[in-house]
């Protein structure tokens, strides 16, 4: 096995393209979000989804809240500080679950009708649950940076799974925020 | 914006996006034209984009990057 | 039994059989505590589900990222070359070269799969009345005949692009060379799913599964969608992976212009490939939950609508063709000069033109769907935007003509190939506008008119490029040429045969053949035709045998390859000798200082190695 430590160049340059990589999947996955959009768009048109605004409104909170954490514990991190890294990682995790709960437990429970009642329910249920399921994986993610991050394996340098799980978790927030207004409060 | 420290910036974005998302809740039960919700939305996305997910690391040269 | 089990692809299979009986008995049981009966259709797509997973497993696909997750350290990919000789074909290795290989077995596996089902509903065809077939199982081969081959040629251009590009832009490897193994390893758990679709009950939608018969029909029809789902993030994945490697591995000195013209093919594929493929998946997805939770989609009563269905099915179906075809279209022009000794005409604009071609092919998918009772102020814009690629592609056939134009050309192998791809491709393309213009569409729309352009596009572009791409690299993968006799044997039994087939699909067409029919009436007088068409598709099939034999032969007893034998000016063959080394160009880095057709300008150059001490320098500063 050779041995020959990376040069500073390798590794930026490594850095580059996970980035790269990391963004080509987000493109990826965003047509498939938007396919979903269309279909809610195309089936529904300018109707409203009747749905629990309130608990919409708090589970969109939620969401958000959490991607403000992850951008803290992402700062924290590049700062080297491990400590306050790890608390706002836990709010973030723990926010996430919140919102699973919300939507999943909650909301699905809350609404009128079932996914085999009518267009309405099959849009709403495939958007929440797609969604619901990148929430999913995100968790899941941010649950093996958690471990890594207790046993120390992050440092200013070198936390590129940190910023991956932040960005990707940036990204379902992101989808939520177009989905949000698109289930909720568009139509009439 | 640019001169705030990053964990200061973070506040500020996210107060943005606070705001805009009440503003988004209360047009939305008002009935407002749906343009107006995917200007707020469209913000919110670009916010979200460039503080929180660094749209623009992406394009650093491949030598020098993270701040 | 323990060598066996050794053996990666022979312990994926193995998992996956167990996988799915896994995924049965778990999903029985959550039915079971939920005091619910038994239902297969579920079960089967729970246990599809699960058996692809466990493949992976199995094979140890995802040893290294848990690994990684965990934070534990995992090889460099360059220093994980773990097995050699013919035993590395059958693991999860990393060298994109050997991945390139083994997407290629697979390609020819499933052209071989995929053609004989052609043959058998040939044989019903080949007279009136039904003889041997009914009309599911008709329907079935039909569907099936045309999804396979479908990964097959997806399978067939990650081929060609895995094992060349790195080559051609002086990679070491992909960028990610684990995602790369991955995307080439679930392809064959989704070719395995996808050919289960004939043992549950098969399925009647053609490849298009359009609702609402894909709501109603047999189960058959959940495999099909699972097996293109797998196969659909083999694809997404690839194209993530080459887009990657082209943007941010090129040698120092190759700039966006002087990349070989193949990697820009294979970088506008791979836009389409990652973006659109999203949606078949979707639409796919959406029919299995539609048929598995009631989830109303297409179904008019239930409030949905199946042009939905339609509209984001043929937003991915429109660009894969050109997916299927740009590659092609790359070999051609990559070829054409190396036999003809002559400057590719127009670089930039075939460049550009691969380009365009990717990006108007979002703005086109509507014109599957002039019949399919679509808004008529629709019908008129995508008619334009459809017409419209025919000027990328136009620009693509002058460049070869001018490129061809006096030049000294040589007519081995694949230099034949590469003519009969220009050729076919171009009886594809002029029978592209009538059916991309409403008026004529109206009468043309599902008959064998379509099958016979189709067939055009796809053998102009992609089987006849990719024999030609085998028969000009094959000695760089095995340091051994091709046998020339048996080649053009191949060719001059190949090329009639498939005219005579599509131009008899083009003829009945016009007169109204309707296609995905087991049956027509004797009156109308096709018979005869149908028998020619029968008989050129055995002919084509004899001519792809006499092909595979060749390969196998040449393997042991073909003409040993030393240097570059087609005196061309790319590093793959100017620099490496053949067989490629495992390493690529360690210790042979380049730099371009070229362009690179430049063929018959004196003293111009393409590739210079690096001196050694330049790359002491370099790592020091």
């Amino acid at each position: 096995m050779s041995s020959i430590q990376p040069s500073i160049n390798q590794i930026q340059k490594k850095l580059a393209i996970s980035r790269l990589g990391l963004w080509l999947f987000f493109a990826s996955d965003s047509f498939m979000f938007g396919g979903l959009l269309i279909s809610r768009f195309y089936l529904l048109g300018n109707q409203k989804i009747e749905l629990n605004q309130f608990l919409g409104l708090v589970v969109t909170s939620v969401l958000l809240v959490s991607s403000f954490f992850m951008n803290r514990a992402e700062v924290m991190i590049s700062r080297d500080n491990k400590k306050g890294f790890l608390t706002s990682l836990l709010i973030t995790i723990l926010l996430g679950i919140v919102f699973l709960v919300g939507v999943v437990g909650l909301e699905w429970r809350d609404a009128h009708f079932g996914p085999a009642d009518g267009a309405q329910g099959a849009v709403f249920y495939m958007m929440t649950g797609m969604h619901a399921f990148h929430v999913l994986t995100g968790i899941i993610f941010l649950l093996f940076v958690l471990r890594n991050g207790i046993n120390g394996k992050f440092n200013a340098e070198n936390h590129f799974m940190v910023e991956a799980s932040a960005n990707y978790w940036h990204f379902v927030d992101v989808v939520w925020i177009i989905f949000y207004p698109a289930l909720y409060l568009m139509g009439s | 914006m640019k001169k705030l420290n990053s964990l200061t910036r973070g506040i500020v974005v996210f107060f943005m996006l606070a705001v805009l998302t009440i503003m988004e809740y209360f047009l939305g039960i008002n009935q407002v034209p749906q343009i107006l919700l995917w200007i707020i939305a469209i913000i919110k996305m670009a916010l979200v984009l460039n503080y929180f997910m660094h749209f623009y690391r992406l394009f650093e040269s491949d030598e020098r990057g993270n701040e | 039994m323990k060598r066996v089990w050794s053996i990666g692809i022979i312990r994926g299979l193995i998992f996956q059989l167990f996988g799915t009986g896994i995924g049965v008995i778990f999903f029985t049981t959550i039915r079971t505590i939920l005091g619910l009966g038994w239902k297969t259709e579920p079960t089967i797509v729970v246990g599809g589900l699960f058996g692809a997973i466990f493949f992976l497993i199995g094979l140890g696909a995802f040893t290294d990222w848990w690994r990684a997750a965990l934070g534990q350290e995992v090889l460099e990919p360059h220093e994980a070359h773990k097995f050699n000789g013919i035993r590395r074909y059958f693991e999860f290795t990393l060298d994109h070269k050997v991945i390139g290989i083994q997407y290629g077995v697979l390609s020819m596996i499933l052209l071989s799969v995929g053609g004989s089902l052609a043959l058998i509903f040939r044989v019903e065809l080949a007279s009136s009345g039904l003889q041997i077939l009914n009309f599911v199982q008709f329907n079935t081969l039909v569907g099936l005949h045309g999804m396979v081959l479908i990964i097959s040629i997806l399978t067939g251009i990650s081929a060609v692009s895995n094992y060349l590009i790195p080559l051609l832009i002086g990679a070491d490897d992909m960028a990610f060379p684990r995602l790369n193994a991955f995307s080439f390893w679930i392809a064959i758990p989704a070719s395995l799913i996808l050919l289960s679709a004939m043992f549950f009950g098969g399925f009647e939608t053609g490849w298009t599964a359009y609702p609402p018969l894909s709501v109603r029909g047999p189960m058959g029809i959940q495999m099909f969608f699972l097996g293109v789902y797998f196969a659909g993030w083999s694809s997404i994945l690839g194209s993530l992976n080459l887009i990657t490697t082209i943007l941010k591995m090129r040698s120092p000195g190759m700039k966006m212009f002087r990349l070989p013209i193949l990697t820009w093919s294979v970088l506008a594929t791979s836009i389409m490939a990652l973006t659109a493929t999203q949606l078949i998946g979707l639409s796919f997805q959406l029919v299995m939950f539609e048929r598995l939770l009631g989830m109303g989609f297409f179904t008019p009563s239930e409030g949905g609508n199946p042009v939905l269905f339609q509209h984001l099915f043929w937003f991915y179906s429109h660009p894969a063709v050109y997916i299927f075809i740009l590659p092609g279209l790359g070999i051609i022009s990559e070829l054409l000069p190396v036999f003809v000794r002559k400057p590719l005409f127009g670089y930039k604009w075939v460049a550009m033109s691969s380009l365009a071609i990717a990006l108007t092919s979002f703005l086109v998918w509507g014109h599957h769907m002039f019949t399919a009772g679509i808004e008529e102020y629709l019908r008129v814009p995508f008619m334009y935007s459809t017409l419209l690629v025919a000027v990328p592609t136009g620009v693509k056939f002058f460049s070869w003509v001018a490129t061809l134009w006096q030049g000294k050309a040589r007519f081995p192998v694949p230099m034949l190939f590469t003519l009969g791809a220009i050729i076919v491709f171009l009886m594809g393309g002029l029978t592209g506008p009538p059916a991309g213009t409403v008026s004529t569409d109206l009468h043309l729309h599902d008959t064998y008119f379509i099958v016979g352009h189709f067939h055009d596009t796809m053998f102009g572009g992609f089987v006849f490029p990719i024999f030609a791409a085998i028969y000009y690299w094959y000695p760089k993968i095995t340091g051994r040429k091709l046998n020339e006799t048996l080649g053009k044997i191949h060719f001059y039994l190949m090329t009639p045969s498939f005219l005579l087939m599509t131009f008899g699909q083009m003829r009945i067409g016009l007169l109204g053949m309707r296609r995905r029919i087991a049956d027509y009436d004797p009156n109308l007088g096709f018979d005869s035709t149908h028998l020619l068409i029968t008989i050129g598709g055995f002919l084509i099939a004899i001519s792809v045998l006499v092909f595979f034999v060749n390969l196998i032969r040449s393997a042991k007893k073909g003409e040993i390859a030393e240097g570059n034998i087609w005196n061309s000016r790319s590093p793959e063959w100017s620099l490496l000798p053949s067989p490629a080394p495992i390493n690529n160009y360690e210790n042979r880095e380049f730099r371009v200082v070229g362009n690179p057709y430049d063929y018959g300008l004196t003293g111009s150059k393409y590739v210079e190695l690096i001196k050694s001490e330049e790359i002491k320098n370099e790592v020091e500063s």
